[in-house]
């Protein structure tokens, strides 16, 4: 493959950004880092990022951004968008104020239901992307990833299939450093983006709440049977979304979710470090389209309120802790 | 009957337990107190029991003991339990041998802890009251009483021992708290009316650490308190409860005007000590099951608050201990 055709840019500098800049890189691609914080981005710029955990490995990057105005100089083909769920607006509009290419492209790379529509209000469907990452890593420090699982393949998509090219192209790079991702279509997409958040869904939240990490909430059978019951309920409603998911699909998750690590999911991470959460892209979606359908989702409604609650407190937004 | 004969032992002296003591000294009544904190009973016995907040009062204790064996030597006649709930199995121990002409009242809060008692005592010897009054401990002997002006309830559980209830409650009524003395039916609405309140609550603020006030300020927590309301409810009816007409605006109304008080739910669930979920959202669920009624947000709280305690108790989860 031409490792040359496109130049990458990735947006988002978590354990995310930073693993698909690595394997980008070490593909063989031409890869600009941008994230906002100057100590994090000096620190690439001067000792390069490092994978740790199950791979070990590192990469060198000559040109790491610290704002978007910056990285758009530089002319990238393709943007990875990997910041917070919640940014994506924000940094959308950055790009768009300093974008002079009018074939730029963009790959979605959050969790959640429903973020390609955040994409399509600044860019056409042509240039949307949507990635579902099966990998996950915590930060050990602003430079170091500890990678906690990769559990192939990933999956990519061209949201409208007219780029399905392009997207064989990303594909084809991450594969070639043992990051299997498979192309797949709109439709097929769609389902593997549920299928994701319900993963999520079913246990992020819980863990948030609970200070449980995920091992331990998979194993305590109180909390085992609530998220047998998430999932449920979530299915319910993706099959009223017309998702089709393959025969045994609960079985399939919570198979899948027991092999889940001794550690907190992102959200509750984010939670304890009374920062905003991803919560309103995962349960707070299926709650959304479970009103669509008529489809009550009581367990996914209790932890996304109680999930808003507490940042809400914590974010000095409840008027009673004034 | 003459208040100086009859020999009140209350135990257990958290909040409900010191507020109904200061109450019934100030009825007249001759009242022995009990509780295993020592530090705590010896500071009772120096400078008694001290009521803020809704009402100010100080009493006097003159017989104040550790242990419940000490306070049934005193030749006590009506026996007040207001142990938590997971402390009654400790306090049944100890009343195995008790005398055919003692009574007990269980002023616990919670669905179906009356069959606790009846293993060990007989129906007759047994009544229950529903407390309606609430406070938080500020400081060892000091209770800041949060909530008061509603009507407690007591009552005999077979109605064999009316008379005393009857007595009871006018005492308490003699000391300003209103008090009324009912019949076992109706002790048994009271009884899950209470439940379903504490339910709807409780476990919120204790896994949230969202004290009441902030709970009802916020639209997504007053969404599902009315939520478990209205599961509990539906589970309650099953069970025959009758429910005045808005029961559950009227509860939020309640819950809006309780001002900044921690449910003692919520304050064990939140420092981890064990709670009386099992007794709350846990019987609801077990009574939903009963009635083939789903209660999945009880469900949620008490497997969540469940979970956690096991995790605090146990350090870790059942596959790491398997390991080592």
């Amino acid at each position: 493959m031409n490792t040359n055709k496109y130049k990458i840019g990735v947006i988002g500098l978590g354990p995310v950004g930073l693993m698909l800049a690595h394997y980008f890189r070490k593909a063989g691609c031409e890869v600009v880092l941008c994230g906002r914080s100057k100590n994090q981005t000096d620190l690439i710029k001067s000792e390069g990022v490092h994978l740790a955990g199950i791979r070990d490995e590192r990469s060198q990057f000559e040109v790491v951004c610290s704002t978007v105005k910056e990285m758009m100089r530089t002319n990238v083909d393709i943007i990875i968008c990997s910041v917070k769920a919640y940014q994506i607006e924000s940094i959308l509009h950055d790009i768009n104020l300093y974008n002079k290419n009018y074939r730029l492209m963009i790959v979605a790379a959050q969790n959640g239901i429903g973020i390609a529509d955040k994409y399509s209000f600044l860019f056409d469907l042509s240039r949307i992307f949507r990635f579902v990452i099966n990998f996950a890593g915590n930060m050990n420090a602003p430079n170091v990833v500890n990678t906690t699982f990769i559990i192939p393949p990933n999956y990519i998509a061209s949201v409208d299939d007219t780029r399905s090219d392009v997207a064989a192209w990303l594909a084809e790079a991450l594969s070639s450093v043992e990051l299997d991702t498979s192309v797949v279509d709109s439709f097929e997409i769609t389902k593997e983006v549920w299928h994701k958040t319900i993963l999520n869904a079913s246990l992020s939240p819980l863990c948030a709440i609970s200070k449980l990490t995920m091992r331990e909430a998979m194993t305590i059978p109180d909390t085992n049977e609530i998220i047998e019951r998430m999932i449920m309920e979530a299915v319910e409603v993706a099959k009223a979304e017309d998702i089709q998911f393959e025969k045994n699909f609960i079985k399939i998750c919570l198979r899948y979710l027991k092999k889940a690590g001794n550690h907190f999911p992102s959200l509750a991470v984010d939670l304890m470090n009374e920062k905003q959460t991803e919560i309103e892209f995962i349960n707070g979606q299926i709650v959304g389209y479970g009103r669509k359908h008529y489809i009550r989702t009581p367990l996914n409604l209790t932890f996304t309120n109680m999930i808003r609650a507490i940042t809400d407190k914590n974010l000095g937004r409840n008027t009673a802790s004034l | 009957m003459k208040t100086n004969k009859i020999r009140i032992g209350i135990v257990g002296m958290g909040s409900s337990g010191m507020i109904l003591a200061v109450h019934l000294k100030l009825a007249g009544c001759e009242v022995a107190i009990c509780d295993s904190d020592k530090e705590k009973m010896n500071l009772i016995r120096n400078e008694g029991i001290f009521l803020e907040g809704m009402i100010e009062s100080h009493s006097y204790f003159d017989y104040v003991s550790f242990s419940v064996q000490e306070l049934l030597e005193l030749d006590i006649d009506i026996l007040i339990s207001c142990v938590k709930t997971y402390h009654v199995p400790k306090l049944l121990e100890s009343l195995e041998n008790l005398n055919d002409n003692t009574y007990i009242l269980s002023a616990q809060d919670g669905i179906d802890i009356c069959q606790k008692y009846i293993k060990v005592c007989k129906e007759s010897q047994i009544m229950r009251m529903v407390v309606n009054y609430a406070g938080n401990i500020i400081s060892t002997n000091k209770v800041k009483v949060t909530y008061y002006n509603s009507i407690s309830y007591l009552g005999s559980i077979n109605d064999k021992c009316h008379d005393k209830a009857e007595w009871l409650a006018e005492s308490i009524n003699r000391s300003g708290h209103k008090c009324e003395a009912i019949g076992s039916f109706q002790l048994i609405d009271e009884v899950w009316k209470k439940s379903v309140l504490i339910a709807s609550i409780g476990p919120i603020c204790g896994v949230s650490k969202l004290n009441l006030q902030e709970a009802m300020a916020s639209d997504d927590t007053v969404e599902i308190i009315e939520q478990t309301l209205i599961e509990s409810m539906e589970v309650a009816k099953a069970e025959g409860v009758k429910f005045e007409d808005n029961y559950i605006k009227l509860c939020l109304r309640k819950l809006k005007e309780a001002g900044d008080h921690l449910p003692s739910l919520g304050i064990d669930i939140g420092s981890g000590k064990e709670t009386e979920i099992d007794f709350f959202n846990g019987k609801i669920v077990r009574y939903g099951k009963k009635h083939y009624i789903q209660t999945p947000l009880n469900i949620t709280f008490t497997n969540v608050v469940n979970a956690m305690h096991y995790k605090k108790m146990n350090g870790t989860s059942p596959y790491k201990q398997n390991r080592n």
